[in-house]
């Protein structure tokens, strides 16, 4: 994978998952509206705790949360 | 955000035949993002951790680390640097919808789903997209509106940052204020050439020039651009190439003459 490590952890999580999906739904066109709801899904509810989370889980634990 | 950037890292260097309406989706959430209260507190998080929630070294200096190490790589944490991950997104998702990658399966390079978009879209002529409903038509247009009011604004911001008292800058010692203000002029040039390249998509989308992006092409890439700056003088002129491809008549301009004569 293409996960250049100087990149904190939450950033390659999000990084292989999202690119995973993807590639998923290339290989199985079946499976690609799921695919494609999760990552909607990951980017509603991270932006969703912009607004409420407290500032340092802003910048550590946010992607965990809504893994 | 490092998952917001790892997200947007995703999408520009995974090739995906995306369609308008899943474009539609994401840039219905990514939008919010763009809203100045998210980008002010986004621009503040360093400085607010700094000063009300952090208590020990160890955090702080976990904080700090961090931080530094994506300034080093050129990836500056803040609300301003969000945009720009939203606009790269966004047009490599409409770009690809317009331009289906033929091949998905390649090695991961950084951004190589978002430049081989582009390239595709200079090189040969945009898919007529079949735009049925005038919602996804008013977002597109919103989309336009949208970054050509970053121009406008980017405007007064210079003329602002002209005229502000240089003693000004030894206020701005903290960490996330100097980060904020010294990527101002980075952020601003990048998010100009996201935001044309944006916009020139969205009309390619849309089939028809908008007579505002038409006219901010012509004021840049003529002989007395508002300001001058490389990245968005380039962007001007990328957006040309993929507007001419589509819009034959665009090319009998005469500003383009002045280019073509070098």
């Amino acid at each position: 994978m293409g996960c250049s490590p100087e990149w904190a952890l939450p950033d390659q999580v999000v990084f292989s998952t999202v690119a995973a999906l993807l590639r998923i739904s290339i290989d199985h066109p079946e499976y690609s509206d799921r695919a494609i709801s999760a990552i909607y899904f990951f980017v509603e509810q991270t932006i969703e705790k912009t607004h409420d989370s407290t500032c340092k889980n802003f910048i550590t634990l946010s992607a965990f949360l809504c893994a | 955000m490092p998952a917001l950037h790892g997200f947007y890292r995703a999408i520009s260097s995974t090739s995906y035949c995306w369609t308008l309406s899943q474009w539609k989706a994401l840039t219905m959430h990514l939008k919010i993002l763009c809203s100045p209260g998210i980008i002010d507190r986004l621009n503040r998080l360093f400085l607010d951790i700094v000063q009300q929630e952090v208590t020990d070294a160890d955090t702080l200096r976990y904080v700090q680390t961090l931080v530094a190490r994506y300034v080093a790589q050129g990836r500056p944490l803040t609300g301003y640097f969000m945009v720009c991950c939203v606009l790269e997104t966004e047009w490599t998702i409409l770009a690809q919808a317009l331009a289906p990658p033929l091949a998905t399966r390649s090695p991961v390079v950084e951004a190589a789903a978002a430049n081989k978009a582009w390239l595709s879209l200079t090189r040969n002529s945009a898919l007529e997209l079949d735009i049925e409903d005038d919602r996804t038509k008013n977002i597109l247009k919103d989309t336009i509106r949208y970054a050509m009011k970053c121009f406008s604004d980017l405007l007064v911001q210079i003329e602002e940052m002209d005229s502000e008292p240089s003693l000004d800058t030894y206020a701005w010692e903290t960490m996330s204020e100097s980060l904020v203000r010294s990527h101002f002029t980075v952020y601003h040039s990048h998010s100009q050439f996201l935001n044309q390249k944006l916009a020139s998509i969205c009309c390619l989308a849309l089939r028809e020039i908008d007579d505002q992006l038409y006219s901010r092409i012509l004021l840049l890439l003529s002989t007395d651009p508002p300001f001058s700056d490389n990245l968005v003088q380039e962007a001007a002129l990328k957006a040309t190439t993929i507007l001419v491809r589509t819009w034959v008549f665009f090319s009998s301009l005469p500003f383009l003459d002045r280019f073509f004569f070098f």
